[in-house]
């Protein structure tokens, strides 16, 4: 007597479902047991990203007095000095701050520093209200990449 | 471009450009009745209001912030509603905040302000901050709204928008919700600002 190939073909359908869910599940766990094994173990995956640099493009605007009498060296030691009031010697050390460019002429500059202080350095920029005798607002123009796309920026400003 | 809502100096000219250059559209300042324009920029009517003087201004066009200067002044805190436009909670003459007063400042609904300059001079000073790490967190679980504002009294304190989200994000608010309360939630509270 022939068999019926229906309630054959549903319950071929149904174990094949239910292997695949089972296969599913028990992929799941062994990832979830290879992340904390890997945690534990300090795999390179699991470590903190290789700090890379930041440019920020900023402009001095001289609120009150010449802005030319703002000296790149004059920046950089305010700069320094917002960073280490507000984070100290460590967050300083941290964020590294550094002015790679500064043009006296237009007030245009470009700071180095590691991509995780992107908003330390923000803050530390409203710091800066007084640079060699000149009342000043430092405002913060673009961040990019790459020190080559700043100084594009920092020139056509 | 965004909404300062709290400067307390006097606009000029000058001050236009600079806060336009800075990306403002419109600054909220006490001391005018109405709506105004100066050199581009939107003057709006800022009014600080205490819980007595609350009915006066019900029916004000502009920013009406509520000082809470103790815990009694968010009692009956469902009469607020529609008559103020926002909170600013003053810590340093409100003492100690109870759980009692943060299930009102919850349940009032209304947004509260943090000030940008007051609160890095507090961390500049090492004066204790406790309260406003409460209030972010309140804020990042979205128990309440919040937004920033400069608290700046001429050009030389008036800071860049992205410095206030960034004061926000540095003491943990995650950066879009810092963005939101810099940028959004402002310029929401006075749509006549557009």
């Amino acid at each position: 007597m022939p068999l019926d190939p229906l309630p054959l073909a549903v319950a071929a359908l149904a174990a094949s479902l239910l292997s695949a869910y089972l296969g599913i599940v028990a992929w799941r766990r062994t990832r979830r047991a290879v992340i904390v094994l890997r945690t534990l173990l300090g795999d390179r995956a699991s470590r903190p990203a290789r700090p890379r640099k930041r440019y920020m493009v900023f402009e001095i605007v001289a609120i009150s007095g010449d802005l030319a009498r703002v000296r790149r060296a004059d920046v950089e030691e305010a700069v320094k000095r917002s960073c280490q009031l507000l984070f100290g010697a460590l967050g300083y050390g941290a964020a590294r701050p550094t002015l790679v460019y500064y043009d006296e002429s237009r007030g245009v500059g470009v700071l180095s520093f590691r991509h995780t202080w992107r908003n330390h350095v923000f803050l530390l920029l409203s710091l800066i209200r007084e640079i060699g005798g000149v009342k000043v607002v430092a405002v913060p123009t673009s961040t990019t990449g790459t020190r080559r796309k700043a100084m594009r920026i920092a020139e056509k400003l | 471009m965004a909404v300062d809502l709290c400067f307390k100096g006097t606009v000029d000219e000058a001050l236009a450009r600079h806060a336009s250059r800075l990306g403002y559209r419109a600054i909220a300042v006490c001391g005018i009745d109405s709506f105004r324009d100066v050199g581009g920029l939107r003057l709006v009517p800022r009014f600080e209001l205490a819980r007595s003087s609350v009915d006066r201004y019900r029916k004000s066009r502009g920013l009406r912030v509520l000082l809470v200067r103790s815990r009694d002044d968010l009692k009956a805190y469902p009469k607020l509603a529609g008559s103020v436009d926002s909170v600013r909670i003053l810590f340093d003459d409100l003492g100690e905040a109870d759980k009692g007063f943060w299930r009102r400042v919850i349940s009032l609904g209304a947004p509260v302000e943090v000030e940008f300059s007051e609160l890095l001079q507090r961390i500049i000073d090492g004066s204790p901050v406790d309260y406003y790490y409460l209030l972010f967190r309140l804020y990042a679980r979205g128990k309440v709204r919040i937004y920033m504002c400069s608290g700046a009294a001429d050009a030389s304190t008036l800071v860049h928008p992205t410095a206030m989200s960034a004061l926000a994000s540095v003491l943990g608010v995650p950066e879009a919700l810092a963005l939101k309360a810099v940028l959004k939630t402002p310029g929401e509270l006075v749509p006549d600002a557009a």
